[in-house]
């Protein structure tokens, strides 16, 4: 039998779970109730923890199911807009002309990924890059690659269809790809 | 040879750029169409800018999808009154009546 003491999961995951939290909502507030939530749902459950991973490894994926719930209800609920234009050929980012040219020239960097992979500076830009997405796109981006959710799982719990999901994940790339040209590259 | 026949039969499939860099994200999330994929390859071949956009965003999805960059984490502290707030939730949960 396990002795749980939940003030003890606060002193020692709280920050790591906050930081958790951060790293996928945006607002700070909301990264705080979610670890709140919890805390409170693994003391309600606590029964049912079979000691088969560690405390941190069980909290941490309360806290990721208390992510996706909040993506799904605040998607339904319509707090966050997915209706932005996502005709194909529309041209927020600003790369091209009016015939679909390339503004400017296109630097020649970001050969390999292994050039960057363990690049510390290179890992910070691509996070802050991330951190600057509006939240609608950065929700799809941290189901699909922090969650590892495939595309029928990320459209259910967005509600988008998929050739919106396709469409946003095009718009996340383009976005990244200059916010990284721009930090990075040119610095 | 090749080029000669991408050549002749761009004429009918020419995209632009920016369609390039649509259809070249796409590939990475889904199988293009047979027709997506001809216009994908005729432009993939002559356009040099085209080919680096799409060496870029491979590699960016390559970087989202490693550990590296999966267990980068903010380092902030949680608030004080947070704090205290969700220590007097659980007090009353734990110390609540069954």
């Amino acid at each position: 039998m396990n002795d749980f003491n939940p003030k003890t999961w606060l002193e020692n995951y709280g920050d790591y779970l906050y930081n958790y939290a951060l790293s996928r909502v945006k607002s700070p507030e909301l990264a705080e109730d979610l670890v709140q939530e919890t805390l409170m749902s693994a003391w309600r459950a606590r029964e049912g923890f079979a000691g088969r991973s560690t405390e941190k490894t069980w909290l941490t994926s309360i806290l990721r199911n208390k992510i996706i719930d909040n993506f799904r209800k605040t998607s339904k609920e319509d707090t966050v807009s997915y209706n932005f234009n996502l005709e194909p050929g529309n041209d927020d980012d600003g790369n091209f002309n009016a015939w679909g040219i390339w503004k400017t020239y296109v630097p020649n960097w970001l050969e390999h990924p292994d050039l960057v992979i363990e690049n510390e500076e290179f890992l910070q830009a691509f996070q802050s890059c991330m951190e600057k997405l509006p939240e609608n796109m950065r929700r799809v981006f941290v189901l699909k690659y922090l969650e590892e959710k495939e595309a029928e799982e990320v459209c259910q719990v967005l509600d988008i269809s998929p050739s919106n999901y396709w469409t946003i994940l095009y718009r996340i790339r383009a976005r990244l790809r200059n916010c990284l040209q721009k930090n990075w590259y040119k610095k | 040879m090749r080029s000669r026949i991408s050549k002749f039969l761009g004429l009918f499939l020419i995209v632009s750029c920016q369609r390039y860099s649509e259809l070249s994200s796409h590939y990475l999330d889904r199988k293009l169409s047979f027709k997506e994929k001809v216009t994908f390859y005729l432009h993939h071949f002559h356009c040099t800018f085209c080919r680096r956009f799409f060496r870029q965003i491979k590699s960016l999805d390559v970087v989202a999808k490693s550990d590296n960059f999966k267990q980068q984490l903010p380092n902030k502290k949680m608030s004080e009154s947070c704090r205290h707030k969700i220590t007097s939730k659980l007090e009353e949960e734990v110390y609540k009546p069954e």
